[in-house]
């Protein structure tokens, strides 16, 4: 398919088919096409049976080529099957713009007129029955006077079936097939106006939803505290409000608030007297332990003075020792006399260790 | 106009053969273009033209009168000449 039969090919072919040799084809078939240039030459149309017609046109010039009837159906016979469809008027357009919808419209329309025939054949049976069966009742209520109540039963169902019989026509004069189009690509339409809304919201109800389990999840800690920090300020706000007018509510109020923290003052000696520990790490060393207990780094030997039961030297502290980081008093803050104290003590140790 | 018999059987002249074997040649030659063109192939004849087989597509039509016809596809073999055979009936003219 799509190929090039080249002479040669042509020739075997042809010999094959004729019974001849190649060359014998090859010959005829270019003594063939001399006959037919010679006759194009002298300005007549050449006919070659089973093949069709050359001529030239007389303005132009041009070499013009009728294939032969039977050669024609031939090469068409693939498509032959295939028959021009006139398309109704009331189409739409856009369905008409694609040849591939057009097909499935003219199919759809060939099938929507089929099923018409085919309702109006039945409806006609079905009349033609209902009528058979409206006469053959009267006759029967005509000769039988006591089966009245089998009267009144056909008439009803002749009179839809005449009733049908009369808007057929009118159903069959407006096509349906354009209202399908329309009423399906209307509610195409109408989903996809509605998608995006529909997504909008949804992503709406699930943005609420996560706020809210955010809120109650982490939100709640605030809540208590500034429900707290409410009450620490109604009891404030109630105790000043009491203070001029009652002097004994007030009096207890103190007494209560005063409790808790006459409670917490004997525990802090006890709580100072406990010793502190740290450890040491890849990332902490003595005086970052010292800088952050102390305010000041190099205070990292009064660290080192109280472990040395442990310590070698000071640059060499494996990661992980636990060390007892004393307290310095109310001495320690940042007298100089503290300072000199840790320089010198700075250079004593490294002195050990130097030696 | 040059009835077909007659090139016929001036080419099976032409090419030593007799007029019933020319006639059968022609047969066959006309059998192997519908053959392969049905197939959609192109048959070249050097010095003389190309038979081209060239589909179509459906599509739809406009009549004159307003209606719409849905044209099936279809296949229709075509001729194109070579330039040569151009250039010769020109310089004949």
């Amino acid at each position: 398919m799509n190929s090039t039969v080249t002479l040669p090919e042509l020739s075997a072919i042809v010999a094959r088919a004729a019974a001849t040799d190649s060359d014998t084809a090859t010959r005829f078939i270019l003594e063939l096409v001399a006959q037919i240039e010679s006759a194009l030459a002298a300005g007549g149309p050449a006919e070659v049976d089973g093949i069709g017609v050359f001529a030239r046109d007389a303005v132009s010039g041009r070499v013009t080529f009728t294939p032969d009837a039977g050669l024609a159906d031939a090469v068409n016979a693939p498509f032959s099957l295939f028959e021009p469809v006139v398309l109704p008027q009331s189409a739409p357009q856009d369905v008409l713009d694609d040849d591939r919808d057009a097909t499935v419209a003219a199919v759809a329309d060939s099938v929507a007129s089929e099923a018409e025939d085919e309702v109006e054949r039945a409806e006609s049976v079905a009349t033609a029955d209902a009528s058979d069966a409206a006469e053959a009742c009267a006759a029967d209520s005509d000769t039988a006077v006591d089966d009245e109540a089998a009267a009144p039963e056909p008439a009803p169902e002749a009179e839809p079936a005449a009733h049908t019989d009369d808007t057929a026509p009118s159903a069959a004069t407006e096509p349906s097939a354009p209202h399908y189009y329309d009423d399906e690509y209307e509610s195409t339409g109408g989903g996809a106006t509605l998608l995006p809304w529909l997504t909008a919201l949804l992503g709406i109800i699930i943005g609420m939803g996560a706020g809210y389990w955010i809120g109650t999840r982490y939100g709640a800690p605030a809540v208590v505290v500034t429900q707290t920090v409410q009450a620490t300020d109604c009891i404030s706000e109630n105790a000043a409000a009491a203070t001029p007018q009652d002097s004994d509510a007030a009096d207890t109020l103190r007494v209560v608030i005063s409790a808790p923290e006459a409670e917490q003052a004997p525990k802090q000696p006890a709580k100072a007297a406990e010793p502190v520990y740290d450890t040491v790490s890849t990332s902490r060393f003595l005086t970052t332990i010292a800088r952050d207990h102390y305010g000041r780094k190099d205070y990292w030997v009064f660290i080192y003075e109280a472990n040395t039961d442990i310590l070698r030297h000071p640059n060499r502290i494996p990661p992980g020792t636990r060390v007892v980081v004393p307290d310095l008093g109310d001495h320690a803050a940042l007298d100089a006399a503290t300072r000199a104290r840790a320089r010198e003590l700075a250079r004593e140790i490294y002195n050990r260790y130097d030696m | 106009m040059t009835s077909g018999s007659d090139i016929i059987s001036r080419a099976a002249a032409a090419a030593g053969i007799g007029g019933e074997a020319g006639r059968a040649v022609a047969a066959a030659i006309a059998s192997a273009i519908r053959e392969r063109c049905s197939q959609l192939d192109t048959i070249a004849i050097p010095g003389f033209g190309n038979f081209v087989p060239v589909k179509t597509d459906e599509h739809i039509v406009a009549e004159p009168d307003g209606s719409r016809v849905l044209v099936p596809p279809h296949v229709a073999l075509t001729f194109n000449p070579g330039s040569m055979l151009r250039k010769r009936l020109s310089a004949n003219e």
